[in-house]
């Protein structure tokens, strides 16, 4: 790992020499689906932003940004120079914190049943009914159950996002997984939300995120925090 | 460090999931002498999707494990050592 400083600015280059052959797109394809090849690359690439981001400030290019020579990667370093200081500037006194919000359905099914008066009372009729009328009651139940499970999973991801966009600089939400079918007690991701927090506030940034899963456990949802990143969601220009 | 030397340590594999998603795709866009594309990150992304789905879960009852407990402090998952 050598620091190619950019002649004439305040921007400077982390970067490593790599064989070529092995990082080759046809050779990488072969590598795609490896994780034991792939991994260890990911956490050091991330090590080297993470120290960068810890010692001041870091402008993250994903994995695998490559170059074929020295001097294509100073001739982008030359012409981006202005643009890599703004952000640079703007990025460097935040780090990167991502916050997951899950359901978790039988809990959430369970505080359902205790705070929706439509659900109770449709359970209740199913307990009382003859066998045959019994089993469109449930249904019945249980297709109210997923509409509801749905709205306050979408509360729940608002009120996550909001509170806590309050506290960072910027805030971005990243598309969820395609959910699969059935119940999953691990839990179904209702938000996945990355904040670019001041260090100076990274203590409020924490209790807030710590308040929040004492607000939504009992609403059968679990927050899970990492981070500190380096900026990795907020260096383009939409972010 | 050589390439060849890097491995996993037991505590990277839990939270590759989700450092993989912060370093795959995100991060400042170049254009210019790049010679991966971002069909090859793509493809990486489908095939580590399973592992990654995998992890998440393993992830998920390790969590779910610490929120047992009546302290509800939200636990964090990367560098804890550093805060």
């Amino acid at each position: 790992m050598t620091l190619e400083p950019h002649a004439g600015g305040g921007v400077a280059v982390l970067v490593s020499s790599l064989d070529a052959s092995v990082y080759a797109a046809d050779t990488l394809e072969t590598h795609a689906a490896d994780v034991d090849w792939v991994g260890p690359r990911a956490v050091a690439h991330d090590a080297v932003l993470s120290w960068a981001s810890e010692s001041g400030g870091v402008v993250p290019f994903p994995m695998f940004t490559l170059f074929a020579s020295p001097d294509s990667l100073r001739a982008m370093v030359r012409e981006r120079a202005p643009a890599l200081d703004a952000l640079l500037e703007r990025v460097s006194p935040s780090q990167e914190w991502t916050v997951r919000v899950f359901r978790l359905d039988d809990r959430a099914t369970r505080a359902l049943s205790l705070t929706s008066p439509a659900i109770a009372d449709l359970a209740q009729r199913a307990r009382d009914a003859a066998p045959g009328q019994r089993y469109l009651l449930e249904r019945k139940a249980d297709e109210l159950t997923g509409a509801e499970l749905r709205r306050v999973s979408g509360e729940a991801a608002r009120e996550a996002f909001d509170a806590l966009s309050a506290l960072g600089e910027r805030a971005v939400r990243d598309a969820l997984p395609a959910a699969p079918a059935g119940v999953h007690p691990a839990g179904t991701a209702v938000l996945d939300a990355s904040f670019l927090v001041r260090r100076d506030r990274t203590d409020s940034f924490r209790a807030a995120a710590g308040d929040l899963a004492q607000a939504l456990e009992p609403r059968g949802f679990r927050v899970e925090l990492s981070g500190p990143w380096p900026p990795y969601h907020f260096v383009r220009d939409d972010a | 460090m050589s390439d060849d030397d890097l491995e996993l340590a037991g505590d990277d594999r839990l939270i590759l999931g989700d450092l993989l998603n912060h370093v795959l795709d995100k991060g400042i866009v170049i254009s210019g002498d790049i010679t991966i594309s971002v069909a090859d990150i793509d493809l990486i992304r489908v095939g580590l999707g399973i592992y990654i789905t995998a992890i998440q879960s393993e992830l998920d009852h390790a969590a779910a494990r610490e929120r047992t407990s009546p302290d509800a402090d939200v636990p964090v998952l990367r560098h804890p050592s550093g805060l």
